[in-house]
């Protein structure tokens, strides 16, 4: 049950589910980030362009809502993209340790580069943002794995 | 675990190739929207919020609205348990139908220049100091129109579309607004200023004179200075001296009257009277926060169920059973309040309308009214023998035995502040 097409629909659902949730329903940091968790799974799948294409797309769909920061999102996302596209020349196999591992250190990474692209005026302090990045990490690399194994893209056992 | 090596589908370097330089035409893409100008940045954003993002954004007005519809539910089962209540204690819904009449009143003394609009937050990474109201150019909103409600200045519209506008509240780091003192002897500029954590960020008045000490608790408001907010705007009050620039500046902090996270409602200005002076739509003893306002409003609560009980044991030690409607009209009158109020406090207080008193209580009504003292808690004095009530034909309006207002001990009386009866 991953075929390509059921990868693209499982990412296009998250991308949705993650605008319902942080602007219909104005949850906020309360949802997990499933756009970061989308991009991950889906730059699994493709080349290094692709990657970096979907995550440029996902990043302007962020920061269409953040007007004073244009941009900072979509480099995040394209750089994570790519990386996240990188991982699949480096690292082959489906194991729990490596995938949580994977959302982990992709949500993080997600922060720490918004955090530098966002600019000195809009910045968190340093230290806020990374304690409140690793939660978030935990909290994408749990809410990714319970996605993947939903959906079938992760079973245990799988290599 | 994870295996580490080359993925033997991925073929050559050459196969690689391709991909690698299409990643990096579109890394230079993505970097490039950081330096687009602010227009073409705002246009690639409204049109991705009017198309991809339209449903989620029309999915959370509705969320919103029914959100609203389900308070206005609560308020109508609160205000019919209020109406339950109000045979016993007209007063409470006296007091109710003043708070209700002050939001209305702000919106007729700010007058045609400004509408409402329902606050919406996005929030997403980078939009926590910002709202999206649903009203744009085409209803008159423009760059930097003033954005307010009951309790003062919220923010002002950053960009504007049609049928949509984005505005910041004073929580963002580029928020400024020129400002002074409520009596203008101090300008300075109010800023957000950052604490460690958001939680810690808070308003300053930056730029004061060094000689001059401005007083805690005293009001600040927008200045007009600049043409971006109209002259009077209510922002806070002073709370302590920030910090001190060498000898020649001072930076206050502030208690801001809104607290961005509450605003559900604004008024936004269209086509602000630049000459309009806001301290008519603001005045100054109005200015106050929603947790001031409700500890105010419950205060008063205490103070009007104190001096009920107060005129109720003086009715009982005065025996007054004298028929004056027109009395109480008069005492109204003469307390500046509207008659059909009077009438509902007298219910509260349960005196009978056929009962009410003439001058004497009316007298010992008003000085308890406008004395300002706080309740008095001492049981009353047990008299002797209570006075014998009067005829009931004795003449409205005429207690000619009855004692005068001043010869009343004032351990029975439990009194109210002045404006309690505003």
């Amino acid at each position: 049950m991953r075929s390509p097409s059921w990868v693209l629909i499982v990412v296009l659902g998250l991308v949705a589910v993650h605008f319902l949730l942080h602007v219909g329903f104005g949850f906020g940091e309360v949802a997990p980030d499933l756009l970061t968790i989308a991009l991950l799974i889906g730059a699994r799948e493709v080349d290094l362009g692709k990657g970096a294409g979907l995550g440029l797309i996902f990043g302007l769909l962020e920061d269409s809502l953040s007007v004073l920061s244009f941009g900072a999102n979509t480099v995040t996302m394209t750089v994570l993209g790519f990386l996240g596209a990188l991982t699949r020349d480096l690292f082959v196999g489906d194991s729990l340790i490596f995938l949580v591992s994977y959302l982990f250190v992709g949500k993080m990474l997600r922060d720490v580069f918004h955090w530098v692209m966002v600019g000195a005026t809009l910045r968190d302090p340093f230290q806020e943002m990374l304690l409140q990045s690793a939660v978030a990490g935990i909290y994408a690399a749990v809410a990714g794995i319970v996605v993947m194994a939903l959906t079938g893209l992760w079973r245990e056992g799988s290599q | 675990m994870a295996q580490f090596g080359t993925d033997p589908a991925m073929g050559a370097g050459s196969t690689r190739r391709g991909p690698t330089i299409v990643a990096v035409v579109v890394l230079l893409v993505a970097l490039s929207t950081t330096y687009l100008p602010d227009t073409a940045q705002s246009r690639i954003a409204f049109g991705i919020r009017w198309s991809l993002l339209r449903p989620f954004l029309a999915f959370q007005n509705q969320m919103t609205e029914t959100q609203i519809a389900a308070q206005d539910v609560e308020e109508l089962r609160a205000q019919l348990d209020s109406l339950s209540e109000a045979t016993m204690t007209h007063a409470a819904l006296a007091d109710e139908n003043r708070t209700l009449a002050s939001l209305l009143e702000l919106s007729d003394r700010l007058g045609d220049d400004y509408m409402p609009a329902v606050v919406l937050r996005p929030g997403t990474p980078g939009s926590e100091s910002m709202f999206i109201l649903y009203v744009g150019s085409d209803a008159g909103v423009h760059e930097g129109s003033p954005v307010v409600n009951r309790h003062g200045l919220v923010g002002l519209i950053r960009e504007v579309r049609a049928e949509t506008s984005v505005g910041m509240d004073w929580t963002h780091p580029d928020f400024r607004a020129s400002a002074m003192t409520e009596d203008g002897s101090s300008y300075g500029v109010v800023e957000n200023r950052r604490g460690a954590f958001r939680e810690q960020d808070r308003l300053v008045l930056a730029g004061g004179a060094y000689h001059e000490d401005v007083a805690d608790s005293t009001l600040v408001v927008t200045s007009g200075l600049g043409g971006v907010f109209p002259r009077g705007l209510p922002i806070g009050r002073i709370d302590g001296v920030a910090e001190t620039e060498g000898q020649w500046s001072k930076t206050y902090w502030l208690r801001p009257f809104v607290q961005p996270p509450e605003v559900t409602h604004v008024l936004v200005a269209f086509s602000p009277d630049s000459t309009f002076d806001m301290a008519l739509a603001f005045p100054p003893d109005s200015a106050a926060s929603r947790q001031e306002i409700l500890r105010r409003e419950r205060e008063d609560g205490i103070r009007l169920r104190a001096l009920a009980d107060t005129v109720r044991r003086m009715r009982v030690e005065l025996g007054l059973p004298v028929s004056i409607p027109d009395s109480l009209r008069a005492i109204a009158d003469s307390l500046g309040i509207p008659a059909d109020s009077a009438r509902l406090l007298a219910d509260s207080l349960g005196v009978p309308v056929q009962a009410i008193t003439g001058p004497a209580l009316g007298g010992v009504f008003r000085n308890a009214i406008r004395s300002g003292a706080r309740p008095i808690v001492t049981p009353p004095v047990r008299r002797p023998a209570a006075p014998t009530p009067r005829p009931s034909t004795t003449p409205p309006d005429t207690a000619p035995t009855r004692p005068p207002p001043d010869t009343v001990p004032n351990d029975t009386i439990a009194v109210a502040p002045a404006g309690a009866f505003r």
